[in-house]
């Protein structure tokens, strides 16, 4: 009796009185996230260009992202120290409109060293969503400030930062019937550049390893293109297999264990794999068309291509072992160099058509084509290692008309937010560092 | 002795019987309550839209004969003065935040910063709630939103946010423009309680809609659909808001950005207050709001 009893309660309990009020919302808008960045505070006056220029590396970081709108430090009403003493009076922060705010300071830590804290708050909600310090010397500051400017990213946006990054190029200067051609490397916001090849060697297509602090690229060096690896710790530079032909087109597995070339000989160019550890090359393609620009997928088990073997310049996937070849793109025009994305749901590639280069993303599958950016000639198309940026560069006629100048860019995948690479002198063929170790 | 056999056996008769009546009725009791309040059908209205649709059309009929802006409509307010900013930081309490230790993000290189050592909370910190004079300045109050007249700055507002260059080629005049953000969003009606009116719902979801920051290009962001459920205060101000897939918020770094962003949403100054109707209170006391980024992208 006592068990119906209950029974009968506890249905009736459970009946609701009445359905909660439910509002579907299904359009937003897309705005840059209004975020305050505050100078940190300084413990000691010795602190004070880091607590400056910290945050305003920062600052930088975040709008170049085109996620986040920095506000202008001189409407803020609360400073630093008062921050650092009582904590963010949020009500000043929501007065000048900003949703985040990043505040940190300057302290030196009983071992010495100098010690930097960030706190990221909601300001909506009044939370601290991420806190952290770092230990490090002075001559560091830099990267603290790309590694806390990634913290930030990645708990606003869900997804990893890539501002602690370095991005490998070509450096190119001189008349074009001399064209000097130098591997290049420099940080991700173009600080810190430096060569590491000199001006005797052309080199072209460096491309980062996403594992270990090494770039495999195309060298001129002793007369034949050949497929060279170099160690950027080391300065050690090999010449990579021993193939008896032409190779070009480079790229890393993702375990960083292979790399897969293309290797031209009497006339025909196929794809090759090569085992970084035995050093051991394997054939993956086999035809008579020209098969060229491999990338693997981020799990290793596909790659993407390009190849005329239609007739036409079209991409063309494959598993890893060379079989299971499907064609990928249908549209009109020729299409080449694809590189697949690290987060593996793009597939980026150059598209030319009526004499106009384009930068596009589709999907492995082939569908979703979106064409994000163009120009005269727009190529070499490389991705960040968080899959959201891609770095490419563009040529174009100099501004009195009579020459031609190479530029470095990155563009969201959305095909928004394109912005200039600053790089000392001209630039081609960038290619995005796995985040720093 | 027989006597006594046979009024213990009427006792144990009648006390069975009794035990067995009262079960019987729970039992019936239980059948007619699950048919009146278990078996909707029964006792509801089939959820038809036909019904709500007359109600709105007669709703909104009625708006568009009103000129004048809704009683509940945010009032224009005075910018805040230095005096009071400065009284209201004297208000505030003073709670340094906690610091406890915590493993280092990544491994370290030669040159690299040393790992963290400390990771930082604040104590839980209740500042008190912002007053008249902090707030920015309320937007002026709008007459209840007309359908026809919303549709032509919405497609300006959510513009395309994916870019093709392709499309753009194609259709010049509109080069930013993504046809699924301009197709109307599905009617409401099957999720959406009858208690309020067409008009009174849009307006809601426009204002929601105006301080929702989608993450475009974010990885699977066709499955960040976020639900929040919100207390609301007779203001009209929310007083709690919480994201109900509290597992997935904790495991997932993509949900919770887009459940943050959705909290953001609620609690944005242009949603404070929400436009709500008056005198139904009890119907928006406590929602559900869903935040759907699939038709966006």
């Amino acid at each position: 009796m006592r068990y119906i009893l209950a029974f009968c309660v506890l249905i009736f309990a459970a009946m609701p009185a009445r359905a909660q009020l439910q509002v579907d919302v299904t359009k937003g808008t897309v705005q840059a996230l209004p975020i305050a960045v505050s100078p940190f505070h300084a413990q000691r006056p010795e602190f004070n260009d880091l607590a400056r220029d910290i945050p305003d590396i920062i600052t930088n970081n975040l709008r170049s992202s085109g996620l986040f709108a920095p506000l202008n430090p001189g409407a803020f009403i609360q400073d630093s120290a008062s921050i650092h003493a009582d904590g963010p009076r949020f009500a000043e922060w929501r007065a000048i409109n900003a949703q985040a705010l990043v505040s940190g300071s300057v302290t030196q830590a009983p071992d010495g060293r100098t010690r930097v804290e960030f706190r990221l708050w909601d300001v909506m909600t009044q939370q601290q969503m991420s806190g952290m310090a770092y230990m490090t010397t002075p001559q560091n500051w830099r990267r603290i400030a790309h590694i806390i400017s990634d913290d930030v990213y990645k708990r606003i946006t869900g997804e990893d930062g890539y501002f602690d990054t370095r991005i490998v190029y070509i450096a190119e200067y001189g008349p074009a019937t001399q064209r000097v051609k130098r591997l290049a490397i420099m940080d991700q916001d173009g600080a810190n550049n430096r060569y590491l090849t000199d001006e005797r060697t052309l080199v072209l297509t460096p491309r980062f390893s996403p594992t270990a602090q090494e770039i495999t690229y195309m060298s001129y060096r002793g007369g034949s293109p050949r497929v060279y690896l170099y160690n950027i710790d080391t300065g050690r530079q090999e010449l990579l297999g021993n193939f008896p032909n032409m190779t070009f087109a480079p790229r890393f597995s993702p375990d960083g264990n292979r790399v897969i070339m293309s290797m031209s000989s009497r006339g025909n160019t196929d794809i090759y794999e090569l085992d970084l550890r035995t050093r051991k090359p394997r054939r993956l393609t086999s035809h008579t068309g020209i098969d060229t620009a491999p990338s693997y997928a981020p799990d290793g088990r596909q790659l993407v291509f390009e190849s005329d073997r239609g007739g036409q310049q079209q991409l063309y996937v494959m598993d890893s072992n060379g079989q299971n070849v499907r064609r990928i793109s249908f549209g009109s025009g020729r299409y080449a160099n694809p590189v697949w994305s690290p987060r593996g749901d793009l597939i980026a590639f150059i598209k030319m058509q009526q004499g106009q280069f384009f930068i596009g993303v589709m999907r492995p599958d082939g569908q979703g084509e979106r064409l994000i950016t163009g120009g005269r000639h727009v190529e070499g198309p490389s991705w960040s290692p968080n899959g959201r940026v891609l770095t490419y560069f563009k040529e174009e006629v100099t501004a009195g008309g009579t020459g031609r100048q190479s530029k470095l860019y990155t563009i969201d995948i959305t095909g928004y937010n394109e912005r200039l690479l600053p790089t000392p002198r001209d630039g081609s063929d960038p290619a995005w560092s796995p985040i720093n170790p | 002795m027989n006597t006594a056999v046979l009024s213990r056996h009427q006792q144990v008769s009648s006390g069975s019987l009794s035990g067995g009546m009262i079960a019987s009725l729970v039992f019936h009791g239980f059948v007619i309550g699950l048919m009146i309040f278990g078996l909707p059908h029964i006792h509801k209205p089939p959820p038809i839209p036909e019904t709500a649709i007359s109600i709105e059309i007669l709703d909104i009929a009625e708006e568009r004969q009103s000129p004048n802006p809704p009683v509940d409509a945010p009032q224009p307010k005075e910018p805040p003065k230095p005096e009071e900013l400065i009284a209201k930081k004297q208000e505030l309490p003073k709670a340094p935040p906690k610091v406890e230790a915590k493993e280092p993000p990544k491994a370290v290189p030669v040159k690299a910063p040393e790992p963290p050592k400390k990771v930082v909370k604040p104590k839980p910190k209740v500042p008190p709630p912002p007053t008249e004079a902090l707030k920015e300045p309320e937007p002026e109050p709008e007459p209840e939103p007309v359908k026809e007249e919303e549709s032509a700055p919405e497609q300006d507002q959510f513009a395309s946010l994916l870019r093709n260059l392709q499309e753009a080629e194609a259709q010049p005049d509109v080069p930013d423009i993504n046809p699924e953000a301009q197709n109307p969003a599905p009617s409401p009606l099957a999720k959406f309680s009858q208690q309020l009116t067409m008009s009174e719902f849009d307006a809601l979801r426009m204002q929601l809609s105006r301080c929702w920051s989608i993450q475009a290009g974010a990885r699977y962001a066709e499955d960040l659909v976020v639900e929040v459920r919100l207390s609301v205060g007779p203001d009209k101000r929310v007083i709690r808001s919480g994201v109900v897939d509290q597992g997935r918020y904790n495991s997932d770094s993509f949900f919770r950005a887009a459940a943050d962003s959705a909290i953001r949403a609620v609690h944005s100054p242009m949603c404070d207050p929400l436009i709500l109707p008056d005198g139904k209170y009890e119907v928006w006391k406590q929602m559900v709001i869903n935040f759907d980024p699939r038709e966006m992208l």
